[in-house]
């Protein structure tokens, strides 16, 4: 009797223990923090993923009582975020976790952001058991959203949790009437029927801008250019210690580490005969532009165009998808732009590559503010529980303008028409802003904007492009002081 | 006779109301409230131009407290080949905008005034007066469309009058976009200066102008010997507030141009802006806004002077 009292009572302490340390567990997680989910929680104007990311955030306060999370609108589109962040940065105010871009976070780094590496290799308990990043939660970001997104000093200050696409969307009345077919062997069969299109229809044949400073799709096209010219010599231009760190990928964009590093060994250099190409065919792409390109300031103003039937393609992503599908009031298509083969210049890739990246929605980083203060611990718990895939996948995809990146998502009617595209491998260069510093990609920007209009040949465009890599790089340097600087 | 002198302290007048006498309300009270005005002040003028001046010698990171340099944000700045171009950007566009802006809203104002009609004046103002309420953003998109490429409507216009055998980007080209800004909202008769013009002329002794016109003077004699001269104070308070609102200029470049092309509409105010906001280089941006303020007090001082000279001048 005596022993059945004492196996009762030890059960009762066990199971006591047990869900004890549950409850302890569950109760540990207490506070208040604002959460900023970017267009993914946006009431007003977009209430249907908005309801999603008050379940998901409802949802977390209901496992957690003791916890409180707030949700803070999206400010305006059109409204300067950078200065609206600054200031909030400026003053200790900003949300407990808040969006922005990648690039950007690479610019302010561990001044404003809390590095997120050793919380990426624990394991997040919001994630089923078998699904990547249950054990460690690194594993459930995609490995070329982790390769894009750390920072120059080697440190991750976000999590990527979605990606967009860019692709073609073209009109297939002008398509037809010009006698084009949205399909082309080569780069010089590309630019040869946008000429067409422009001579026919007597209409801009490609939407892309380019305006002094910032970004542009321009940007994107820079990109392409460098990379197709520098194909070959891929391998010399990436550092081991990264490709150790990802020995799937053979092919990946560089980072802001190894751009430096290959202009500090002379490896990228402008004096290089690729740059010959590089330079041509970026004229050739500007000649097929609105004739403002330069003057045009914004994407939204393109894709008005385009939807208004003055341009035949605009160059846009994944997150135009909806808009395009309610607005436009043509047949249109999507396709993307050709390869680049031997007939276009010596050493082509025969391929071209995505325009894609984590510049989307879903990139949450912790202000250090957050760190320095009593909440961090509950800011980064949910931000495991947001980017678990039952929690982020939903909410991306109600959302329908970008794609979840997080392992175990279900990917949405959103990719369907991008699947050709994100076949293509990731571009070898990021965005002129992206690759060493912000400042160095308006100076590129200008330098290339002076060669377009005429200012400077290509001697002296490639002096002055090799003078801004030059100083793009030191500048960087001078920043994250890498061992190998001078 | 004496003088009976008045009571220090009264009560209520004849009509009920308080007096605000001296020994009645206490001669503090209405500093009290100027108190709500000067915290703002204080707060959102004065402390951010000395936390700037401060800052300027600094390398400040934001949210960091800055790290003292000495001068080193002023050497790179007079090093810099962007801030250069952008001072003569802003000279050329604050003196072809202040002409602008002041010699059509000097028309503008002669005509209206020169309206026999008095509600034929009154429309006239009121026509003027209303566009001053769009937003000054509003105003910059659409002139966006105006100077757009092939569907902009200067350029619909020139082509289809036979001016032009082909569109022009007006904002796209280094010639053409600085003047495209300047003549933003032309003819640039609606405005501040137009109403300060028109009252100023309003006020002017009518018996000058009617024995100038009995004496044989014309109407356009009359504008240059009699109504300039008049009206000087007045313009030079649009002068100052012209050139200092030139000299400052951001949105037109923030929202038209981006600075470019190739730095040729890049103003030092949308260079702050970026060395600050896009860059990060809060100490190197506040180095440009105190260069900046500077150049705006030694401009608006030397007109102060240049109009003083002449202290018979219709007051402002």
């Amino acid at each position: 009797m005596m022993i059945k009292k004492l196996s009762l009572l030890l059960v009762v302490a066990l199971l006591f223990a047990a869900f004890g340390t549950v409850w302890a567990q569950d109760s540990d997680i207490s506070g208040e923090i604002t959460v900023h989910y970017q267009v993914y929680y946006r009431p007003e104007q977009h209430p249907a993923h908005s309801a999603i990311a008050e379940q998901v955030a409802q949802d977390y306060m209901d496992l957690h009582p003791n916890a409180t999370v707030n949700l803070l609108p999206d400010i305006p589109s059109g409204s300067d975020y950078i200065t609206w962040l600054s200031s909030r940065m400026a003053a200790d105010e900003a949300p407990d976790i808040v969006w922005d871009q990648w690039f950007n976070r690479s610019r302010t780094m561990g001044t404003w952001w809390t590095a997120l590496d050793e919380y990426f290799e624990m394991p997040n308990p919001y994630i089923a058991e078998g699904i990547p990043g249950h054990e460690r939660w690194a594993d459930s970001f995609a490995p070329n959203a982790m390769n894009t997104t750390r920072a120059p000093d080697g440190h991750w200050y976000q999590v990527a949790l979605d990606w967009v696409e860019t692709a073609l969307f073209y009109n297939v009345a002008m398509f037809e009437e010009a006698g084009v077919e949205p399909d082309w062997a080569n780069w010089g069969e590309f630019i040869a029927d946008m000429h067409a299109i422009q001579d026919t229809l007597g209409v801009e044949a490609f939407g892309s801008f380019m305006p002094g400073t910032g970004w542009s799709t321009w940007y994107w096209a820079d990109s392409l250019w460098l990379s197709v010219v520098w194909a070959d010599r891929h391998s010399e231009l990436y550092m081991d210690k990264y490709s150790e760190m990802q020995p799937d990928l053979d092919w990946r964009q560089l980072n802001a580490e190894e751009y430096a590093k290959a202009i500090h060994d002379g490896v990228l250099s402008a004096d290089d005969p690729r740059m010959d190409d590089y330079l041509r065919i970026s004229k050739e792409f500007v000649s097929i532009l609105p004739i403002d390109y330069i003057g045009i300031t914004s994407l939204g103003d393109v894709m008005r165009m385009w939807l208004g039937e003055q341009l035949a393609i605009y160059w846009g992503g994944s997150w135009d998808n909806k808009e395009i599908t309610n607005s436009a009031s043509f047949e249109w298509g999507l396709t993307y732009l050709p390869p680049f083969t031997e007939d276009d210049f010596e050493g082509a890739p025969d391929t071209t590559y995505r325009v894609g990246g984590p510049s989307s929605a879903g990139q949450y980083g912790i202000p250090v503010a957050t760190a320095e203060g009593d909440n961090f611990e509950l800011a980064v718990d949910f931000l495991m529980w947001m980017s678990a895939p039952q929690n982020f996948g939903p909410l991306a995809n109600e959302f329908g303008g970008f794609i979840p990146m997080v392992a175990g998502t279900e990917v949405g009617p959103v990719l369907a028409n991008f699947q050709s595209v994100a076949a293509l491998q990731d571009r070898l260069f990021g965005d002129p802003s992206a690759r060493l510093t912000i400042e160095h990609g308006d100076n590129w920007t200008q330098i290339m904007q002076g060669y377009f209009l005429g200012a400077t040949n290509e001697e002296e465009t490639k002096a002055l492009l090799q003078e801004a890599w030059e100083s793009g790089a030191a500048a960087l340097c001078e920043e994250v002081g890498y061992d190998w600087c001078p | 006779m004496t003088t009976k002198s008045q009571p220090k302290i009264r009560a209520k007048t004849e009509s009920g109301r308080w007096q605000l006498r001296s020994g009645f309300v206490p001669l503090y009270v209405p500093f009290l409230f100027l108190i709500p005005a000067l915290i703002l002040l204080i707060s959102f003028r004065y402390i951010p131009a000395v936390s700037a001046i401060f800052h300027s010698f600094t390398y400040w990171n934001i949210p960091e407290p800055g790290e003292f340099i000495g001068l080193q944000n002023y050497q790179a700045l007079f090093d810099d080949p962007i801030f250069i171009k952008s001072l003569g950007n802003i000279l050329k566009y604050m003196v072809g905008r202040t002409a602008l802006v002041l010699v059509m809203a000097f028309v503008g104002a002669e005509l209206v005034y020169n309206l026999s009609s008095a509600r034929w004046r009154n429309i006239w103002r009121m026509v003027f007066t209303i566009p001053m309420v769009i937003p000054i953003t509003v105003n910059l998109l659409v002139w966006q469309q105006v100077y757009a490429g092939r569907q902009g409507m200067l350029n619909e216009f020139l082509t289809g009058i036979g001016a032009m055998a082909r569109p022009y980007p007006w904002l796209g080209r280094p010639d053409t976009a600085l003047p495209a800004l300047i003549f933003i909202g032309f003819p640039a008769v609606a405005g501040f200066g137009f109403l300060i013009i028109l009252a100023a002329l309003q006020n002017l002794s009518s018996e000058v102008n009617d024995a100038a016109l009995i004496d044989g003077c014309s109407r356009l004699r009359r504008v240059f010997a009699i109504d300039l001269p008049a009206i000087r104070g007045p313009l030079a308070l649009i002068l100052i507030l012209s050139l200092n609102q030139g000299m400052q200029e951001f949105a037109p470049m923030l929202v038209m141009t981006q600075g470019g092309p190739i730095n040729t509409t890049m103003s030092p105010a949308y260079y702050l802006y970026i060395q600050g906001f896009t860059y990060g280089k809060h100490g190197y941006a506040s180095a440009i806004g105190t260069v900046l303020m500077l150049m705006t007090l030694a401009l608006s001082i030397f007109i102060l002077r240049m109009r003083y000279r002449r202290a018979y001048d219709v007051a402002v």
